[in-house]
């Protein structure tokens, strides 16, 4: 099986004043599908930039980026919509939940933004898909009465709608307390182990390296693979 | 249908932001329409005796200010040769009675159903040597007097004793007896209109022809109708301004849903950001915030459309000038007004959305 995300000598350079910063130097990767992958390091080192790059929210300066069979480095911008709605389950650290939606609603959206189903059997979808992450219960509520470990695992349940092969997950126990981070991160692993999903995850956070099957390091836009 | 359910959801979830949007339209909406309605009122062609011959010796807009005499009226007569029937002079003023503007008009007492088609309604025609007057309809509904009321005209009381219809709708009159006038104004014999009733076998405008020949830039001769007109016009040409006024103010919306729209979304940027995330394009983005927007100002349409009738309910008849008009809309203006609102929200809120979501999704996701 291919892998499903190879990234060859992926340069960025960002403009800050008259300087141009390198966030990513030439970085190499490579995921296996049904892998969990952290990259980790400093804040600021490129983590999050590459995983933009990844899923498509950004453009390269130089390099390749193949996933799930799409060139996303030269795909076109309706390309990228289509390729991060087939293959793609995004989590952030904020969670970036819409505010005016139920936790079941922002979870059917993104059953309904994949397609081929009405808002309805999104809706039912979305209601199930929760009560399998025990979050059935929190269904009608919305984000501001949710706690923060709540959102962040509605944000999960969104990522997961529509089966993705791919989760790119940014700093996503960046936010929540001790607790909920080993609740959001079992959850995470476990859609890997139960539903085959691939995990990529952005963190500074070094405690989590014990979920990861292989542990990668960011600093200063170099990638380097650690030890678990 | 899943974006409109999205649109409702999303209103429905910041109802204050929602209402206060919609109440910014209505006041927009409700001078639109009441000026519109207006506007329809005074196009309505005026009615009058087409055949009759109306001499002036001035500015037809302004007849209080002419001057004519019996011998004027027998030389446009013996111009006519023969075609003129009956000649009748009227005494003319503008009179302010509270607020509104009336023109009185005398006429000699003989003339008034034959030559002037006056209907009596209710009551009696005044009485020769009596402080006593007749109103039209139109008096009656927007001063709302009633036979047997006494109003002050030039500092005398006069009692009404009746109320008629006349020709020419437009014209909201109060009428005396010629010869009263003549006394309350010391007109001394002068007057300013004279009514010549055409031969229905006469050629009329062969008629008018010779009089104004014979006038010699003296005195004018117009049909009644004409002249009606020619006094409405100018009511007309302020009316229509105010209802381009109104239009361009609806217009005005473009820009202000285009500036809304692009506050919201400026709040908002995550929220589009993460829809793009999910994989959502940017025209059904956009598509979702141009409905939003526009059915918010839809909803405000609605309401200040209904605001508009209900107040034009209330208020029945509204007097310009001499004019009592009764305000109506047609269905074309709703349409108009409607299409006008929607067309300019449409393209305001558009514009802002293609604008915001042309931002990478990275930068949407991530606010500066």
């Amino acid at each position: 099986m291919p892998p499903i995300v190879e990234v060859r000598g992926v340069v960025k350079r960002y403009r800050r004043g008259r300087t141009n910063v390198a966030a990513l130097r030439g970085v190499d990767l490579t995921v296996e599908p049904g892998e969990v992958v952290l990259v980790v390091g400093p804040s600021g080192g490129g983590k999050s930039t590459l995983l933009n790059m990844v899923g498509g929210l950004d453009r390269p300066d130089a390099g390749s980026i193949v996933v799930a069979g799409t060139q996303v480095s030269a795909s076109s911008e309706r390309a990228l919509d289509e390729f991060r709605r087939r293959h793609l389950g995004f989590v952030f650290q904020f969670f970036n939940l819409l505010g005016t939606l139920t936790a079941r609603d922002n979870v059917a959206v993104a059953f309904a933004a994949r397609g081929g189903r009405s808002w309805r059997t999104a809706r039912r979808e979305a209601a199930r898909l929760l009560d399998d992450l025990g979050l059935g219960h929190r269904a009608d509520h919305r984000p501001a009465e949710l706690s923060g470990g709540e959102q962040q695992r509605v944000a999960i349940a969104r990522a997961v709608a529509g089966e993705p092969d791919l989760i790119l997950a940014d700093e996503p126990t960046g936010n929540i307390d001790s607790d909920a981070t080993a609740t959001v991160m079992s959850m995470l692993v476990g859609l890997n182990r139960e539903r085959g999903m691939t995990l990529l995850v952005a963190t500074h956070d070094e405690t989590l390296r014990r979920y990861a099957h292989r542990v990668l390091e960011m600093v200063d836009g170099d990638l380097s693979p650690v030890e678990p | 249908m899943t974006v409109l359910r999205l649109v409702f959801a999303d209103l429905a979830a910041d109802r204050i932001r929602s209402l206060v949007a919609v109440a910014a339209i209505v006041p927009i909406v409700i001078a639109h329409l009441v000026l519109v309605a207006v506007a329809d009122a005074l196009a309505d062609a005026p009615e009058g005796a087409g055949r009759s011959l109306v001499l002036l010796s001035t500015n037809p807009l302004d007849p209080s200010t002419g001057r004519l005499d019996q011998g004027i009226v027998a030389e446009a007569v013996t111009a006519a040769g023969g075609a003129i029937t009956e000649a009748t002079p009227l005494i003319f003023r503008p009179v302010k009675v509270g607020e509104s503007i009336f023109q009185l008009r005398a006429a000699p007492a003989d003339a008034w159903e034959p030559v002037l088609d006056l209907t009596l309604l209710d009551g009696r025609f005044p009485a020769a040597g009596a402080d006593e007057i007749v109103i039209t309809e139109g008096v009656a509904s927007a001063a709302e007097w009633r036979t047997g009321d006494v109003i002050e005209i030039f500092s005398t009381r006069f009692t009404i004793t009746g109320l008629v219809r006349a020709p020419g709708t437009k014209f909201a009159s109060i009428w005396m007896r010629l010869e009263h006038a003549d006394r309350l104004f010391e007109a001394g014999g002068t007057f300013q209109m004279a009514s010549l009733e055409v031969d229905p076998g006469a050629d009329a405008e062969a008629a008018r022809q010779a009089v104004a020949a014979a006038a010699d830039g003296r005195y004018s001769a117009y049909f009644e109708d004409e002249l009606t007109e020619l006094q409405g016009a100018g009511l007309q040409a302020a009316s229509d301004l105010s209802v381009l006024g109104t239009v361009i103010g609806v217009a005005v919306l473009a820009f202000g849903a285009f500036n809304l729209t692009a506050i919201a979304l400026a709040e908002r940027s995550s929220d589009l950001g993460v829809a793009r995330v999910l994989g959502v394009r940017r025209a059904p983005l956009v598509g979702f915030v141009a409905l939003r927007s526009t059915l918010l100002a839809l909803g405000g349409y609605i309401i200040g459309a209904v605001a508009a009738f209900a107040y034009m309910a209330g208020q029945g008849t509204t007097t310009l000038r001499s004019f009592v008009l009764t305000p109506r809309l047609e269905p074309s203006d709703l349409l108009f007004g409607l299409l006008i609102t929607a067309g300019a929200t449409l393209v305001g809120s558009w514009l802002a959305a293609w604008r915001a979501g042309s931002r990478p999704p990275r930068q949407l996701v991530e606010p500066a």
